[in-house]
């Protein structure tokens, strides 16, 4: 109530967003246009960059909105600077003021088909998609004296994993691992870090990795229900706003974030008791039923190594 | 595949019992009040029930310890600190063990250490130079190790393998930040994979300790390079250790805090100041008193394995779904963490906050701002 007034405003920031051309990240982008934010959206396909801008540009608030998109690799340093530095051009130089992380895939599949090449490709698509572009904004930052905001983007198999997720819930903790030491950190710099963790986005992503889902892990989440883009992206507004740091999309969201806090700040200590008891009772029954689906899959998955040629 | 999901059974089957038990005790506050004297002695009852079901378990079960007698133990990072300390003790007990690292010179080192601790004649102690942080040096470690035992793969993976070089994050480059990832995630992940292939290929029911660290609980200034590959170990432990039940393979990981080895006087040496002050309160366990949580946790069938109090209160405020190793001891962890953790984190907060100034002169000494 006393700190309602210290809500961040959109109106008048510069918001970079990437993976701003699709999912969470356009819908994100779209909220931020009404209300009022300079946005500049970042994502590699220019075809869906240039739908994703006439898109944002139906929602324009003022003249004075600077809405641009921009096609760059933000999964390395250099794409990642050249991104920050053509965005921050029609701002006299003047880096953003929020980075809004989205980019990121992910490509279920069982660990035993894993190599090298394709671990390392995957951890690039749900960590390196936004360490680097974190990287690169936070250096600008700190030059700049621009105390911004840094909201990435992981998810709730970032908080607990299943079968299927052995290339992609490494890289949402790992998110999260490094959004704890800067959340640290950054009280030098006056700097604010966000971590939302959705659970699952209807969204385009969402249809490219169910057609590579193993048939256990889709088994597992039958029950499940997920969430718009614009509920989410609704969601991780309202959490950048009310300053909190971990930032979760529904119940269970809220349960695991609870569960898995550790140390880092809560958003309040009174409902998180409430939503660490529920998941301390209701968690390990719902963990049973994952193992015993899993177990129960064993002879199908042996049928499935032999025609593979995986086993004998 | 009868005789893992026995194994198994021991671990699913007191999980199952002991979250009602949460129950009784959460509305133990709102009973406080006015405690009709039938709540208060059914409570009773109940903690009693609990306590006679814990000690039955512990009796039934304690036969189902992993021994580590005669099993073919590999240890990666096996020639100093905590991996060669893990192999000491494996060799005491009677396991064949196979240690590896890049160093030749330690590994033959550390070899004649294992020698001196041998229990029988037909113990097979070895050690490989391989570098195990890509797929092909994993696998070719691995293969080396199973020749002496007759092509087959061993039967626990110890990956003690990594390193920490703490920074600040605005000092840190992508290839730095990749070098981070590489001493921490990969060190251990693709022996993880070359392992579970040969496993399963041979059908051998075996076990992979992954070693994290506390600082995959939680996270403080100066360990950006550090703490994400950390939290990586923990994502992949927590994936496998559901996937891999299609195997009747075991998943633990360990998270020790500060362990007084070489590795620690070396990250010391770069160690941000402020991070250094935040954890001079800190103490620090011996190589060897991790090794002996490490292995007991493993032969207790524990999956998160700590060291310590405050490893357990980060573990159990930290646990989400994942399995514990008592439900009842981790209420209490629980509501000690809940109240205490905040209390922790503010003082380091705090502490950052006032090396501001410091850290600005740092900046400008380093060229990173005017």
């Amino acid at each position: 109530m006393f700190f309602s007034s210290k809500k961040w405003d959109p109106r008048g920031r510069h918001c970079f967003v990437t993976g701003g051309s699709s999912g969470a990240g356009l819908a994100l982008a779209v909220l931020l246009v009404k209300r009022g934010a300079h946005v500049s959206i970042v994502a590699r396909n220019e075809e869906r960059l240039q739908a994703a801008l006439v898109e944002l540009e139906k929602h324009r608030q003022s003249s004075e909105q600077i809405i641009k998109s921009y096609s760059f690799a933000v999964n390395s340093e250099a794409g990642s600077t050249a991104a920050l530095q053509a965005a921050s051009e029609p701002h006299g130089g003047r880096c953003p003021d929020a980075f809004f992380l989205c980019a990121g895939t992910s490509r279920p599949s069982f660990w035993i088909e894993q190599n090298e090449a394709l671990m390392r490709s995957d951890l690039d698509a749900s960590y390196g998609a936004q360490a680097f572009t974190a990287l690169v904004a936070s250096k600008e930052m700190v030059k700049q004296g621009v105390k911004g905001k840094l909201v990435f983007v992981s998810s709730v198999l970032g908080y607990f994993s299943i079968v299927g997720y052995s290339t992609y819930s490494p890289g949402k903790f790992a998110l999260r691992g490094l959004a704890e030491s800067l959340q640290s950190e950054f009280l030098l710099y006056g700097i604010d870090v966000h971590i939302a963790f959705p659970g699952t986005i209807y969204s385009p992503g969402y249809e490219a990795e169910n057609k590579v889902k193993p048939k256990v892990t889709l088994k597992i989440e039958e029950t499940d229900s997920g969430s718009t883009p614009e509920y989410v992206a609704e969601c991780i507004l309202k959490g950048v706003q009310k300053g909190r740091f971990h930032i979760t999309v529904d119940f269970i969201g809220n349960v695991f974030r609870a569960s898995t806090a550790g140390s880092s700040p809560r958003n309040s200590y009174i409902t998180d008791l409430f939503y660490a008891l529920v998941g301390y009772v209701a968690l390990p029954i719902w963990r049973n039923s994952v193992d015993s689906t899993v177990r129960a899959h064993r002879q199908e998955h042996q049928e499935y190594l032999k025609q593979k040629g995986i086993i004998g | 595949m009868n005789s893992s999901a026995a194994r198994n059974l021991p671990l699913e089957l007191p999980e199952y019992e002991k979250p009602n038990n949460a129950l009784p005790l959460a509305s133990f506050p709102v009973s406080m009040a006015f405690p009709p004297p039938w709540t208060s002695s059914s409570l009773a009852l109940v903690a009693l029930a609990l306590l006679t079901a814990l000690v039955i378990r512990a009796m039934l079960f304690s036969s189902k310890k992993w021994d580590p007698r005669g099993q073919h133990c590999f240890i990666t990072g096996g020639s100093s600190g905590t991996g060669l300390a893990l192999a000491v003790l494996l060799v005491q007990r009677g396991a064949h063990v196979s240690i590896v690292a890049r160093n030749g010179e330690r590994l033959a080192k550390a070899l004649e250490m294992l020698e001196q601790h041998r229990q029988t004649s037909n113990q097979i102690l070895k050690a490989y130079s391989f570098a195990v942080d890509s797929e092909s040096g994993s696998a070719a470690a691995l293969n080396a190790a199973s020749k002496l035992h007759e092509g087959r793969c061993p039967d626990a993976l110890f990956l003690c393998a990594g390193a920490s070089a703490p920074a600040f994050f605005v000092d840190q480059t992508e290839e730095a930040l990749k070098a981070g990832m590489q001493m921490t995630y990969w060190a251990q992940a693709f022996t993880a994979l070359a392992g579970t292939k040969e496993m399963v290929k041979q059908g051998v029911k075996g076990r992979i300790v992954f070693v994290s660290s506390v600082l995959a609980f939680f996270s403080i200034v100066g360990y950006s390079p550090y703490s994400p590959g950390k939290f990586a170990l923990r994502g992949l432990a927590e994936t496998l250790h559901s996937e891999l039940k299609l195997y009747g393979i075991s998943i633990h990981i360990a998270f020790p805090a500060t362990i007084y080895t070489p590795g620690y006087e070396e990250e010391n040496k770069t160690k941000p100041k402020i991070t250094l002050k935040i954890e001079e309160s800190d103490g620090g366990d011996s190589p060897e008193a991790v090794a002996t949580a490490i292995l007991k946790g493993v032969q207790r069938g524990n999956f998160h394995i700590t060291t310590g109090f405050l490893g357990e209160l980060f573990r159990s405020s930290a646990a989400g779904a994942s399995p514990r190793p008592s439900y009842l001891l981790d209420i209490v962890y629980g509501l000690i963490s809940f109240i205490g953790l905040p209390i922790w984190r503010h003082s380091v907060d705090s502490t950052v906050k006032a090396h501001q100034k410091e850290h600005r002169e740092y900046l400008r000494a380093q060229g990173l701002v005017a």
